[in-house]
């Protein structure tokens, strides 16, 4: 076998498909030649180096962002429940906003009233003539 | 289309189903991120691109015909992406420093050799981050037909048979272009391994 043809087998030698026969060849040559053993040893560390490369994790929020997205492009015409959840979301708030001031009022009413029945005079007692 | 799963998860996908398309960026986003990742070797745009490729899914749903899977299918969106953004990117001039394409053959040989030499020496690098950086480097300085089924084959391990559906090229040619990718970034690295 000559160099190049060696070297031009060592993807399919990688990656197991080479024949019983050529595989053979290709480790005999491999064991005699310096040159060649060399060069595969460093196809191997680089298959090893990509082989370990970190995969990464996509950003957060990706459909979320994905469906805003389409929403706005799409005029509302996708992904319209998000424009009702901020409706409702809105609506619940007032309604809320509008239950508390409605308390407080109450609750100053009675006391008012309550302070008023303090100060008002004791009906029972008889008029001075 | 043989999946019964894949028949059902595409007919909620062309009737528009939120929980659907949500469950399909769930299951492809951390691939397609790397992917990108690793063809445009930056992470803000690889943000947006991972967005306009999940748009595109959405929009185009309705042309899947199931003659590949429904992965391979995003896959090949993807990296037409990849490319088209490549190229977006070089007119612009935003890759003044780390694109190509819009160099003679010369040119660009010599812009990579340069890209290589700035990088740090072996004895003043450290393990772990360096090499990882110095591999994105050297990949991103590879030809984009090269790069592409690199990536596909070592990084993503996908199937010879998915890379040619994908790339929509012969085997011997997604072959070629993996031993030749290969060659060329063992070159690259040589100075730097152990």
């Amino acid at each position: 076998m000559e160099h190049q043809e060696v070297k031009d087998l060592f993807t399919e030698y990688h990656d197991g498909d080479l024949s019983d026969e050529k595989k053979k060849e290709l480790e005999t040559h491999l064991q005699s030649c310096d040159e060649c053993r060399t060069e595969w040893q460093a196809f191997e560390k680089t298959m090893n180096e990509i082989s370990g490369l970190y995969h990464f994790a996509p950003p957060q929020d990706l459909a979320k962002n994905v469906e805003h997205k389409i929403h706005r492009r799409s005029r509302g015409k996708f992904f319209g429940k998000q424009k009702g959840n901020n409706i409702q979301f809105a609506l619940i708030s007032f309604i809320l906003v509008l239950l508390f001031m409605l308390a407080y009022l109450m609750l100053t009413a009675v006391n008012e009233i309550i302070v008023l029945d303090d100060q008002a005079p004791d009906t029972a007692q008889p008029i001075d003539q | 289309m043989n999946d019964p799963s894949q028949h059902k998860l595409v007919k909620q996908l062309q009737a528009r189903d939120a929980h659907a398309f949500e469950q399909l960026i769930e299951t492809h986003q951390t691939r397609i991120y790397n992917l990108i990742y690793r063809m445009i070797g930056n992470r803000e745009e690889s943000e947006d691109l991972l967005q306009e490729v999940f748009i595109t899914v959405f929009k185009k749903i309705d042309s899947f015909r199931g003659d590949s899977s429904l992965t391979t299918w995003i896959y090949k969106i993807a990296t037409n992406h990849c490319i088209n953004r490549k190229k977006y990117l070089t007119r612009r001039k935003h890759y003044a420093k780390s694109s190509y394409s819009d160099l003679s053959e010369k040119e660009q040989a010599e812009s990579r050799n340069a890209m290589m030499e700035n990088l740090p020496r072996p004895d003043e690098m450290a393990e772990g981050k360096q090499m990882e950086l110095l591999i994105q480097k050297a990949i991103i300085s590879l030809e984009d037909e090269y790069k592409i089924v690199l990536i596909l084959r070592d990084v993503q391990n996908l199937s010879y048979d998915e890379i040619e559906q994908i790339l929509n090229v012969p085997a011997g040619t997604v072959k070629s272009r993996l031993h030749r990718a290969r060659m060329a970034l063992k070159e690259k690295l040589i100075p730097y391994l152990r």
